[in-house]
């Protein structure tokens, strides 16, 4: 984790902001890593952050069956 | 017998209706309308954040635990009265839903968390944990060359000596019992009393110093990887 290390990083706010964009964007199949990297690396790092993007990429793929 | 909007969860096709009835501009409408409409869509939105949170948390509880569907329904309440709160703040970047879904996620997670952890002071974890050993097992293999040996075994030692002293000893507690423990960030934030975004920049600050500290030393990041047991 320390080699991921940046002087800059985004914390939790920043990325609960954005996440269902960049859930919706992952789902698309969109390389979100090149789209939103501060996003990415932070989902990287953060263990809270990532369970909690886990869960909702799991809530969309469900979502898609209904709609299917 | 309590009666439970779970069991009266509609089928998928009824679901399909709720999901299908509204986009992002007629779910603002309807939420900031006055009676019926109004009505109708935060039924629509429970019944939607039910669903969905039901499924998606069974890793988490059991739905088969006697805590799970009041729990959910909790959460659903907590949702609604969060996203009427904040509706001004829905910029459109995504579907309605997926914004909701965010926000009942993070209050369900929060929540789960420190009933998994509540009987876990931060003091215990400090106690509990070894701070010679825990960390630095996993630079330890099975290479037979005693010279390999001794190296890995100085090196250990000279990455210990940097951390014990570039780090508070708060930084030093929170880094151990958030990356060789698991506790999550979020509990560290209700012992502290503060919030999980302060506790990640605390933890940023911390793997800055100590980079910049062992880059400056000569031991490139990559042989660090690691460390802290990630």
């Amino acid at each position: 984790m320390l080699a991921k290390t940046d002087a800059h990083e985004i914390a939790c706010d920043d990325v609960f902001k954005v996440l269902a964009e960049f859930a919706e964007m992952k789902q698309r199949g969109k390389d979100v890593a090149e789209m939103m990297p501060l996003v990415a690396k932070h989902l990287d790092l953060c263990p809270d952050c990532r369970e909690e993007y886990e869960i909702l990429m799991d809530v969309l793929k469900l979502e898609q069956q209904i709609l299917a | 017998m309590k009666s439970s909007s779970l069991k009266l969860l509609p089928d998928w096709f009824i679901s399909y209706n709720k999901f299908m009835a509204r986009n992002n501009d007629t779910w603002l409408a309807d939420l900031r309308s006055q009676g019926n409409p109004r009505e109708i869509a935060l039924s629509d939105l429970n019944e939607i954040i039910l669903r969905m949170l039901s499924s998606a948390l069974t890793r988490w509880l059991s739905p088969e635990n006697e805590h799970f569907e009041p729990f959910i329904e909790d959460v659903a309440q907590e949702t609604l009265l969060r996203v009427l709160d904040r509706l001004d703040t829905f910029e459109g970047r995504s579907k309605f839903t997926t914004w909701v879904y965010t926000i009942a996620i993070r209050i369900a997670l929060s929540e789960l968390r420190l009933r998994k952890w509540k009987e876990v002071s931060l003091d215990q974890l400090e106690e509990s944990q070894e701070p010679d050993q825990a960390p630095f097992e996993t630079f330890s293999n099975n290479d037979p060359n005693p010279e390999t040996v001794i190296e890995q075994k100085q090196t250990m030692m000279k990455i210990k000596s940097i951390i014990d002293h570039e780090l508070t000893p708060r930084q030093r507690a929170v880094m151990m019992a958030v990356n060789v423990q698991g506790v999550p960030l979020d509990v560290i934030a209700q012992r502290l009393g503060s919030n999980r975004n302060a506790v990640y920049k605390m933890m940023h600050d911390a793997r800055v110093k100590l980079k910049s500290r062992l880059e400056l030393e000569g031991y490139p990041p990559d042989e660090l990887l690691n460390m802290f047991g990630n």
